[in-house]
């Protein structure tokens, strides 16, 4: 079911997003999470704050934000359970470790499923993270932006250990989610996967679950 | 079937009410609540004879330490053994000094205090307290003075008194905060130096009886106050260490090192009084400067070597005070923790009777047919969503109504707000065998294979199992008894919000907060979903509640639409961890 009723359509002024980070294991999703909300990395001394569930409030463009940031587990195992988490979101962004080849296909996956279940209204960020790790670099920059302009998506690198291109990440996030969020949802690729718009369309997610015999 | 209902409801609340107090819990609160309150009887004496103002503090302890008495109050009480022998160690030297210890004629005391780490805070509000002073006293000297003690005759009376029996020693060990304003005053009050006027007997420096001359006291004093500072404490025991170390060396070079040193930090002390515009400060050490300029080398290292003897006679007092500090700092913790503990409890009560208002009350004698239509009503109902939009419509409508009841027009917020909740509470408790299992059997029989295949599965998975993979490095507290605990009682609850509230606290309040501190025990950082998520798997997977699909559907069904923020996170955590459990089987 829906997360929760966004705040897309109801004030002008006022949005609640949700942003889902996806990609594969250690390339450093939460780091940057934490880079962003608590503007340190790795803050071994600050014990009581949790680094899978974030949210801050910010001001965008004169709208206010209220931003959660859902931190998704990247083992490949997990994998399967991606549409219960990137559900209802309306940014994702979908990090690789520059130096880790293998977790950009892992990224190209998730645009893919990203586009076949949440259509076109989600707005889609690739990030390639670690580029303080320049030297082991297996990732061309330019490649990634090249297959980014080709799927819609927007291309940042970033580096959570040296807080570099992080604020910015989620500044044009957020601008982009708003702008997105003004023109209005589009009517396209809500078949399957739009459940942003009330309760209908819960019940169709729902049913299925309600009617199934457990093994 | 529907009193049975409504015990199970009243239990309900009774085990919510359990849980939250148990969440609230935190920390070291779980002292049972009497023995607290019987520690705090005993301690009162004590506490109240020294928090308030700071002053006091040091009556209070002096007062004990004067009687002589063996320790008795809580704060004594608390002691160890060694401390208890410094303690005796301190009355004999007490007893020693005898008689001059009732003039209360010291500084001393308020100096080491300044002087000991642990009191930092502590002497730092004192510090700042005759800060101000010194700026008042620096204005007009005068007035200060008159509070307390009566002018600067006694205390020049005092202290020659004090020169012609003590000598070099100058005992003092006991603090009394009047005397000691009144000798923080001193200084600047003896700019105008009217010391020599009012005692035309005595030469105010004198070089043949250099230990007893007022002025060699007053250098002393001046060099003790200034040297004392806060600020300087890490120089200043840098300093006094050094000596310790190279005692029994060399004496007179010795001498002259600590010697020199004192010069040198006195300019070092003004440059940074300088530097820190603490003007009252500046013009201290201005003046200790020139007072020492008085004396020759030789007498400055016969003053040196009296302020170590000093020094060393007060250890055992500082060190007392330092311990009794630690036990006020220990005594203060509990009384906080003993005061949330109480305010949590309050906030329960005041919620319990809320509770038992509506529904022994409000419910039955304004509605009382009310519960039974809804229950019929809801009966009719078949299709998920519309029974959905029946509640949340009902809870708004029924508490809309109760809101506008006249009773409740003198409710605080957080009354309406527990109301609030016993309305849902109240009502979904009414429904809930209903809305639990709406397709009865098939649902009973559906979380019966399941809950059958997770035991199985439980018997056999391990940590380390492939799909578990929990990291190696994580499984120091496996299997997690306490968030598993959380999740067992999930059927406790009636409410689809006291559902997700359980949960909530699986992954986020308690359990996961173990979770989380013990990953940022012994992880890099703090618990990302990487870690999290696979703990979350295997702690679903051991405590394995019964009706656990049940639970699901009717949280996702009643409730999904409320969740917002972290409550959504987690619910989604552990949704997610359920369907990765279902892929295990």
């Amino acid at each position: 079911a829906a997360m929760d009723p966004t705040g897309a359509g109801t004030s002008n002024d006022e949005f609640k997003f949700k942003v889902v980070l996806l990609g594969e294991g250690a390339v450093g999703k939460s780091s940057l999470m934490l880079r962003y909300v608590q503007g340190q990395f790795n803050p071994r001394h600050i014990s009581t704050i949790q680094a899978s569930f974030l949210s801050k409030q910010l001001t965008v463009e004169g709208s206010d934000i209220d931003l959660s940031i859902w931190d998704t587990a990247g083992q490949e195992k997990y994998h399967a359970l991606g549409p219960i988490y990137y559900r209802g979101s309306q940014g994702a962004l979908l990090v690789y470790d520059v130096t880790d080849a293998k977790s950009f296909d892992k990224v190209k996956m998730w645009v893919k499923e990203l586009r076949r279940a949440l259509g076109e209204d989600v707005i889609l960020f690739i990030v390639g993270n670690k580029v303080d790790l320049a030297d082991s670099r297996t990732v061309d920059g330019e490649m990634a932006r090249g297959f980014a302009t080709e799927v819609g998506a927007t291309y940042e690198e970033t580096s959570a250990k040296e807080n570099i291109g992080v604020e910015n990440l989620f500044e044009l996030m957020c601008s982009a989610m708003v702008t997105r969020a003004r023109v209005g949802p589009s009517n396209r690729g809500t078949t399957n996967g739009g459940t942003r718009n009330g309760r209908r369309t819960i019940r169709i997610v729902d049913e299925p679950t309600t009617g199934r015999k457990c093994c | 079937g529907s009193l049975r209902m409504r015990r199970q409801s009243s239990g309900s609340s009774f085990y919510s009410e359990e849980g939250r107090r148990g969440s609230g819990g935190g920390g070291g609160a779980q002292l049972p609540l009497s023995k607290p309150t019987s520690e705090v009887g005993e301690d009162a004496p004590s506490l109240n004879s020294v928090s308030p103002p700071s002053g006091r503090l040091i009556d209070g302890i002096e007062g004990d330490l004067e009687g002589g008495t063996t320790p008795s109050g809580g704060l004594k009480g608390k002691f160890s053994i060694d401390m208890r022998s410094k303690k005796a160690a301190i009355l004999q030297g007490l007893h020693r000094i005898g008689d001059k210890m009732k003039r209360g004629n010291s500084s001393a005391g308020l100096n080491s205090m300044r002087g000991s780490a642990t009191m930092g805070d502590f002497s730092s509000t004192v510090e700042r307290r005759e800060e101000e002073r010194m700026v008042e006293a620096s204005r007009s000297s005068g007035d200060l003075i008159n509070l307390d003690q009566p002018s600067a005759d006694d205390i020049l009376a005092k202290y020659q008194r004090g020169g012609v029996r003590g000598g070099m020693q100058q005992p003092v060990v006991l603090v009394d905060l009047s005397d000691s304003r009144d000798e923080l005053a001193q200084p600047p009050e003896e700019m105008a130096p009217p010391i020599p006027d009012q005692s035309p007997s005595r030469p105010y420096y004198s070089p043949n009886n250099l230990t007893q001359c007022a002025a060699f006291f007053d250098a002393k004093k001046k060099l003790r106050f200034v040297l004392s500072g806060v600020g300087f404490l890490p120089t200043w025991s840098a300093t006094s260490s050094s000596r310790d170390k190279s005692r029994g060396e060399d004496d007179t070079k010795e001498e002259l090192v600590a010697l020199l040193q004192v010069r040198i930090f006195k300019y070092v002390f003004l440059a940074e009084a300088v530097n820190g515009r603490e003007r009252a400060l500046c013009a201290q050490i201005r003046e200790t400067i020139r007072c020492l300029g008085v004396f020759t080398p030789r007498e400055v290292r016969k003053l040196v070597r009296s302020l170590k003897e000093d020094h060393r006679r007060r250890a055992s007092y500082t060190l007392y005070l330092q311990q009794s500090r630690l036990s006020l700092l220990r005594l203060q913790a509990a009384l906080e923790r003993l005061t949330a503990r109480v305010k949590r409890e309050k906030s329960l009560t005041e919620e319990c009777l809320v509770e038992m208002w509506i529904n022994r009350f409000y419910l039955p004698v304004r509605q009382p047919s009310l519960l039974g239509q809804l229950e019929q009503q809801f009966v009719a109902l078949h299709a998920q969503d519309e029974k959905t939009e029946w509640a949340e419509e009902h809870i708004e409508r029924l508490w809309r109504q109760m809101e506008g009841d006249g009773v409740f027009r003198a409710a605080g917020a957080n009354h309406r707000e527990y109301a609030r909740k016993c309305v849902e509470r109240t009502l979904m408790a009414r429904i809930y065998h209903m809305a639990f299992y709406p397709n009865n059997d098939a649902d009973i029989y559906r979380d019966e294979v399941l809950y059958k295949a997770l035991q199985q599965l439980a018997s056999t998975v391990s940590p380390e199992h492939g799909q578990m993979a929990i990291p190696e490095s994580l499984r120091g507290e496996c299997p997690w008894p306490s968030a598993q605990h959380e999740i067992a009682v999930i059927n406790a609850f009636k409410s689809p919000r006291d559902k997700l509230a359980c949960i909530r606290s699986i992954t986020f309040s308690r359990a996961c907060e173990t979770i989380s501190n013990l990953l940022a025990l012994t992880s890099s950082g703090p618990a990302a979903a990487d870690d999290v998520t696979p703990i979350l798997v295997y702690v679903v997977l051991m405590a394995n509640p019964a009706a656990l699909l049940s639970n699901v559907q009717y949280v996702e069904g009643f409730y999904a639409n409320q969740m917002t923020g972290s409550d959504a996170y987690w619910w989604t955590q552990f949704r997610s961890a359920i369907e990765f459990i279902k892929t295990l089987l």
